[in-house]
């Protein structure tokens, strides 16, 4: 794993243990797929997809950013294209309310067990009421603020892993963080 | 600044990108301050939903690799087959090229076999005798000439 985390942290790969590449980075990309797509079975897919990609592609790899970086990259792409080629899915699934299992953000799985049932309760409501903004986001800010918010990459990461400028990326972000902003104003005054 | 934090100002403040004039602001006015620390605790409780969400066992991840690996294999292999596929390829192209080139080529030696054949047929029909029969004919015409040969000389005793 540490061999691994090296790997993914250089800025020229070393594809010779391709397998502990693998290792290192199949939860993160997934995890961000997952966000994207809302689907854990493409999700899964997708995950292979994009190593079985970085592979085809390892020779063309200049090692502009790290391997982490271009992986994301190559995940990004992935997505764009699933959701390009499933676009009436994706609408579908805009439009309608993901199954509990299915979704990305599940609020009732992630809030804590022990806490109070009122407490619970108050941060279902809440968690329920920040993924609905997030996943109606439209699909590159999503994409910004996934790659931001939940994986904590800086700004120059995302402009490299998305091919945006650093600039859009931003203007992205302001957007998102004013949309989960109203959403709590929205909320509080009701 | 007495005015509220404005869009860009607000993103700023949340990306940790703020200016002092920003962070000036958050310091002052408790209706700013209390909307970013809402939006970021609703963002890093985001945060942890999705890492929650995203959990799976040692055994997804371990199948998920062994599918990579597989799938791999199965990408290496591939380039082989064609290369053996191509290499196939080029044989039955070029077999068939040779033989349809070859093919005119014996025409044209069996017309030429056809003809001379014929031009035999012809001259066997022209001669008096077969040509099987030539050396019998050469014989009898050997024994001809020592007959009357033998003739001569008894006639000039």
């Amino acid at each position: 794993m540490e061999n691994a985390q090296e790997i993914t942290g250089c800025a020229v790969a070393d594809f010779a243990d391709f397998d502990a590449l693998v290792l290192a980075e199949q939860r993160r990309i997934y995890r961000v797929l997952l966000a994207m797509l809302r689907d854990p079975d493409a999700a899964d897919s997708l995950t292979q997809e994009c190593f079985l990609k970085a592979y085809e592609q390892r020779k063309r790899f200049r090692g502009e950013c790290s391997v982490r970086t271009w992986l994301m990259r190559i995940a990004i792409n992935l997505a764009r294209d699933h959701v390009k080629n499933q676009r009436w899915q994706f609408w579908q699934k805009i439009f309608s309310k993901p199954a509990a299992s299915e979704g990305l953000l599940d609020p009732v799985e992630a809030v804590d067990p022990h806490a109070s049932p009122e407490r619970s309760l108050l941060a279902r409501e809440r968690l329920a009421h920040v993924s609905a903004v997030v996943e109606n986001l439209p699909n590159q800010q999503r994409a910004v603020f996934v790659l931001r918010f939940l994986e904590e990459m800086s700004i120059e990461e995302i402009a490299q892993a998305t091919s945006l400028r650093p600039g859009t990326v931003k203007a992205h972000l302001f957007r998102a963080v004013s949309a989960v902003r109203e959403h709590l104003k929205e909320r509080k005054n009701r | 600044m007495n005015a509220h934090l404005n869009e860009q100002q607000f993103g700023e403040l949340i990306l940790g990108t703020g200016n002092g004039e920003v962070v000036r602001h958050i310091e002052t006015c408790d209706v700013c301050r209390a909307e970013a620390e809402s939006v970021s605790t609703a963002i890093s409780e985001c945060r942890e939903l999705a890492r929650e969400s995203a959990e799976r066992d040692e055994i997804f991840w371990d199948r998920q690799r062994l599918a990579v690996r597989q799938r791999l294999a199965r990408h290496r292999f591939v380039p082989h087959v064609r290369w053996v596929a191509m290499a196939a390829m080029v044989l039955v192209v070029s077999a068939a090229f040779l033989l349809t080139r070859s093919q005119p080529v014996q025409r044209v030696n069996n017309d030429a076999s056809d003809e001379v054949l014929l031009q035999q047929v012809q001259s066997d029909l022209g001669r008096d005798y077969p040509a099987a029969l030539a050396p019998a004919v050469l014989i009898d015409e050997e024994r001809n000439s020592a007959l009357s040969d033998s003739a001569k000389r008894s006639s000039n005793h």
